[in-house]
C-alpha cells in the first residue's frame, strides 16, 4: 500500500474533487465507481495517469448482464490506498434492479489535501473532464455506450472505455490429458 | 498504436511475462443428454471426413442451387465424441480485426451432456513479424483472454439448440457474449520468478496480475514439483514444468468459479421476477379500488413472467441434474491429485457449498412457483369479476335497448295512425276541391248520391295511403349503403411521415390510447379527390411509440371498391418501411 500520494493519486483527488462538490442545499455528492472508472480510462488515453494501465475485465451492470470494460487495475488500488489514508469516503448502495454499486466523495482531510495542492493538478484534471463550457462533464451510461455529457451545451463525447484492444496472436487447440480423448489427427489444414 | 502493431491506446508497463502458456476456460451450460445427441447429429460427429468442416453459418435462400461464403469462416471439426456423452471439436474462429493486427484462433471444446463445457487454447506466439514471441505479458493476456471468452461465447451460441439460447439469454438478459468465464492458466514459467509473497506486494506486481486474476488470494509454492499457484477470483495460474499434473484440477475449478456465477446471475434473475410479479400484485391492488384499467397490464407482465419462471425452473433443473453429475466425476478426477492442493482449493467444501446452493435455487424456484400460481389465480378471479360485471352492464343496457325499442314502436304506430288520418283528411279535402263543395254546381252531389260519395272518398283516401307507402319504400331503397373494407398492414412507417400525411387530411377524428409500451391512435379522415367517388372515409390505426402502421378501413359508399382501396393503399404504401429498405 502507497503511505504517500503518487502524482497519478492526487490528480484522482481532484478528479474525485470536481465531481463531488456539495449540493446547492448542501447535500453530499457522490461519484459513483463505474463512471469515475471510465473517466480513469480518459485520463490514461489523454496521458492524465501515465502510471495507470488498463485491461479488459468483466463487469456487472446494473441489469445483472455483464460487459467487458478497459478497467484499471492501478486505479481501483490507489482508490483503495486512499480509502486507507483517509482522503476518502465509501458508499456501497443496493440499487432498485438488486444490483450494488459503489460510490466516493472526499473526506474532510482529502479536501484539506485536495486544497494545498497546487492549481497545476486542477488544469490537469480540467482538461480531460472539463470542454470549452469550463465544467465538469458528468459520464452518463446509454444503451452500455459511455458519454461526456457537457451540462451546460449539452453536447456529447463518447468515451470508448468499452472498445477492446486486439493484439495479434495466434492460439492452437489444447484440450486437457485427463479427458482421455482419442483424438484422430486427419487434415492437418484446418484453415 | 505501439510499437507491435497493436491497437493499445496505452504504454504498457508488462512487469511480468509468462512462458509456453495454455488456457483453459470453464463454464456451465444447461444441457442434457438429448441436447447433446441433437448437436452431435448438427455436427455429423458420427462420421467425420478427412478434411470435411463443419460451418455454422446460416442458408437464408435453401432453394438456391450454391451458397457464397466469406473467403475464411468459422467452423469446427470434431475430434472426438461419444454419443450423448460429450463431443470434443476444434473450431476455427475467424474475427475479421482491424489493419495491422493478425489473429488465428483454432480453440478446442469439449462439450459434456452434464453442462460442463471445456474451452482450451495454446499459445503459439504473440506479436506481430519479428516482435512475435511465445513469451506473453499479463497485460496482453488479459486482451488475449477477454478475445477468447468473447469469441467462444459467439461461436457456441452457433452451437446450442434455441431453447438452450433462450434459457442463457433470460439469465444474461439478452447480452450472453460477455458472460463471465473463470480463467485458468497453465504456463510453464514466470518473469520474474518470485517468493509468492512478493507477487502480493499491494503495488506493481499485484496490480498486474489482478488484470486477470482480479483480487489475488493464493499465493503458494508447492515445493514437490516447483509449482507456483496464483489465484484470485476471477482466475488462476499454475506455472510448472509439469502442469499437465493440474489440468484436471484447472478445469474443475474453473467450472466451479464459473458456475457460481451462473448461480449469482439465476439468483439475480430470480429477484428481477420477484418484481416483476410485485408489479402484478400492484396492478391487482389497484382492480380491488376499482381501477380496473390495469388488467391488460397485469395480464402482459404475468404472461412475461410466468414465461420466465418456466425458464428459470429449467435451468433449475438442469442445474441440480448436471452438477451432481459433474461432482461424481470430480470425485474420480480429483484420486489423481495431491491432497495438499486439493486443500489449497478447498475444492470438496466449494463442490457441497455450490451444490447447497443450487438446492436453495430450488427452494426459491418452489416460492416463485407458488407466486406466480397465486397471481394467475388472483387474475383470473379479477377477469372473471369484470366480466360479470360487463355481463351485468350489457344486460342493463340490453333491457334499455329494449324499452327504447318498444317506446319507439309504440310511437311508430301512432304516427302511422296519424299518417292514416292525415290522408283520410287530404282525400277528402281533394273530394270536397273537386266537388267545390258548397259553391259549385256538383255541391249537391254529396248530399244526394251520399253512399257513391263516402265510396269515392274512402277509395282515393286508399289510394292515396297506397302511394305514400309506395313513395315511402322507394325513399327506403335510396338510403346509401357502404362498403367496408379493412385492410392488415403490420408495417413499420419512416419515422415522422405519418404525422405529415395526416396534416395534409381533413380530419374527422382522433381517438389515442397511451399505454405503457405502445400508443395505438385511430385516425378518421375523408378522402374527396377520387374521380366520381364521393365521401370515402378512411381510418388509419397506427402504433405511435413503435412506428407500426397496423391497418388501415376504407368506408365508400360506391361499388368501385378497387379504386379506392388502390388509391388509398398507395398513399399508405409510401409512409411504410418496405422490406428491401
Amino acid at each position: 500500500m502507497e503511505t504517500e500520494l503518487t502524482e497519478e493519486m492526487k490528480h484522482l483527488l481532484v478528479l474525485i474533487d470536481e465531481y463531488t462538490e456539495n449540493g446547492p442545499t448542501d447535500e453530499l455528492v457522490w461519484i459513483k465507481e463505474l463512471p469515475l472508472m471510465a473517466i480513469v480510462y480518459q485520463g490514461i488515453v489523454e496521458n492524465l495517469f501515465p502510471d495507470y494501465d488498463y485491461a479488459p475485465w468483466s463487469v456487472p451492470m446494473l441489469d445483472g448482464s455483464r460487459q467487458l470494460l478497459n478497467i484499471s487495475r492501478e486505479g481501483k488500488d490507489d482508490l483503495e490506498d486512499l480509502l486507507n489514508l483517509r482522503l476518502l469516503s465509501i458508499l456501497r448502495l443496493s440499487t432498485s434492479k438488486f444490483g450494488y454499486l459503489t460510490a466516493f466523495r472526499l473526506t474532510g482531510l482529502g479536501k484539506e489535501t485536495v486544497n494545498s495542492l497546487p492549481q497545476s493538478y486542477r488544469t490537469a484534471v480540467s482538461k480531460t473532464v472539463e470542454d470549452e463550457c469550463g465544467v465538469p462533464r458528468p459520464v452518463i451510461i446509454r444503451n452500455r455506450a459511455f458519454f461526456f455529457i457537457c451540462p451546460t451545451c449539452k453536447k456529447e463525447v463518447r468515451i470508448d472505455i468499452d472498445d477492446i484492444e486486439d493484439v495479434s496472436y495466434e492460439v492452437k487447440r489444447y484440450l486437457p490429458d485427463y479427458l482421455n480423448l482419442r483424438i484422430s489427427e486427419h487434415g492437418e489444414d484446418f484453415h | 498504436m505501439n510499437e507491435n502493431n497493436d491497437q493499445i491506446r496505452d504504454e504498457l508497463t508488462e512487469s511480468i511475462k509468462l512462458d509456453k502458456v495454455r488456457m483453459i476456460l470453464s463454464e456451465f451450460i444447461p444441457f442434457d443428454r438429448n441436447i447433446l445427441e441433437d448437436i452431435s447429429k448438427k455436427l455429423m460427429s458420427d462420421r467425420p471426413i478427412e478434411g470435411e468442416f463443419v460451418t455454422m453459418l446460416m442458408d437464408e435462400f435453401p432453394e438456391h442451387p450454391t451458397f457464397v461464403s466469406e473467403q475464411r469462416c468459422n467452423s469446427i471439426r470434431v475430434l472426438d465424441s461419444r454419443h450423448s456423452e460429450f463431443i470434443a471439436c476444434e473450431a476455427s474462429i475467424q474475427d475479421p480485426s482491424d489493419i495491422g493486427i493478425e489473429q488465428r484462433e483454432i480453440v478446442g471444446i469439449y462439450l459434456s451432456h452434464e453442462g460442463h463445457i471445456i474451452y482450451g487454447a495454446e499459445l503459439v506466439f504473440v506479436g506481430n513479424g519479428d516482435q512475435a514471441t511465445r513469451s506473453v505479458s499479463i497485460d496482453k493476456l488479459a486482451r488475449i483472454l477477454s478475445d477468447l471468452s468473447t469469441d467462444s461465447s459467439l461461436m457456441m451460441d452457433t452451437l446450442l439448440t434455441h431453447h438452450q439460447r433462450r434459457l442463457i439469454d433470460c439469465i444474461y438478459k439478452g447480452h450472453s457474449v460477455d458472460r463471465y468465464k473463470f480463467v485458468a492458466v497453465l504456463a510453464e514459467e514466470i518473469h520474474p520468478l518470485l517468493e509468492p509473497r512478493q507477487y502480493l506486494d499491494g503495488e506493481e506486481y499485484q496490480n498486474e496480475l489482478e488484470q486477470i486474476l482480479d483480487n489475488l488470494s493464493i499465493a503458494h509454492h508447492y515445493p514437490d514439483d516447483d509449482t507456483l499457484i496464483l489465484g484470485g477470483d476471477a482466475g488462476i495460474f499454475f506455472i510448472s514444468k509439469n502442469w499437465r499434473k493440474y489440468e484436471s484440477l484447472a478445469s474443475f475449478y474453473s467450472l466451479l468459479r464459473s458456475t457460481e456465477m451462473f448461480v449469482d446471475s439465476v439468483f439475480h434473475r430470480m429477484s428481477l421476477l420477484w418484481d416483476e410479479l410485485a408489479h402484478v400484485r400492484r396492478f391487482l391492488d389497484r382492480t380491488s379500488e376499482g381501477d380496473y384499467t390495469v388488467i391488460t397490464k397485469a395480464q402482459n407482465v404475468l404472461s412475461e413472467a410466468s414465461s420466465n419462471f418456466t425458464i428459470l425452473k429449467s435451468i433449475g433443473g438442469y442445474l441440480n441434474r448436471g452438477f451432481r453429475m459433474i461432482h461424481q466425476r470430480w470425485e474420480i478426477a480429483s484420486e489423481e491429485i495431491d491432497e495438499k492442493i486439493q486443500d489449497l482449493f478447498n475444492m470438496d467444501l466449494t463442490f457441497k457449498r455450490l451444490i447447497n446452493r443450487i438446492d436453495d435455487i430450488e427452494v426459491d424456484i418452489g416460492s416463485l412457483e407458488s407466486e406466480v400460481e397465486g397471481l394467475q389465480t388472483l387474475l383470473s378471479t379479477q377477469i372473471e369479476q369484470q366480466m360479470r360485471r360487463v355481463y351485468s352492464a350489457l344486460r342493463d343496457n340490453t333491457h334499455s335497448t329494449a324499452e327504447v325499442i318498444r317506446a319507439n314502436e309504440r310511437s311508430g304506430n301512432v304516427l302511422n295512425v296519424i299518417e292514416l288520418i292525415l290522408s283520410g283528411t287530404i282525400a277528402f279535402d281533394i273530394v270536397f276541391a273537386l266537388t267545390g263543395e258548397y259553391i259549385t254546381d256538383y255541391a249537391a252531389f254529396p248530399t244526394e248520391n251520399p253512399l257513391i260519395f263516402f265510396i269515392i272518398a274512402i277509395g282515393l283516401w286508399v289510394g292515396i295511403s297506397f302511394f305514400l307507402k309506395k313513395g315511402m319504400d322507394i325513399l327506403a331503397t335510396r338510403v346509401k349503403t357502404n362498403h367496408l373494407l379493412r385492410i392488415a398492414i403490420n408495417r413499420p412507417y419512416h419515422l415522422g411521415a405519418v404525422e405529415q400525411f395526416l396534416d395534409e387530411k381533413e380530419i374527422v377524428a382522433v381517438d389515442e390510447e397511451l399505454q405503457d409500451d405502445r400508443e395505438p391512435v385511430r385516425v378518421l379522415y375523408e378522402v374527396d379527390d377520387i374521380p366520381n367517388v364521393p365521401e370515402v372515409k378512411v381510418t388509419l390505426c397506427y402504433d405511435r411509440k413503435n412506428h407500426l402502421i397496423q391497418d388501415v378501413t376504407i368506408e365508400t359508399p360506391t361499388h368501385n371498391v378497387d379504386i379506392v382501396r388502390d388509391r388509398v393503399m398507395s398513399e399508405i404504401n409510401k409512409l411504410t418501411i418496405q422490406e428491401d429498405e
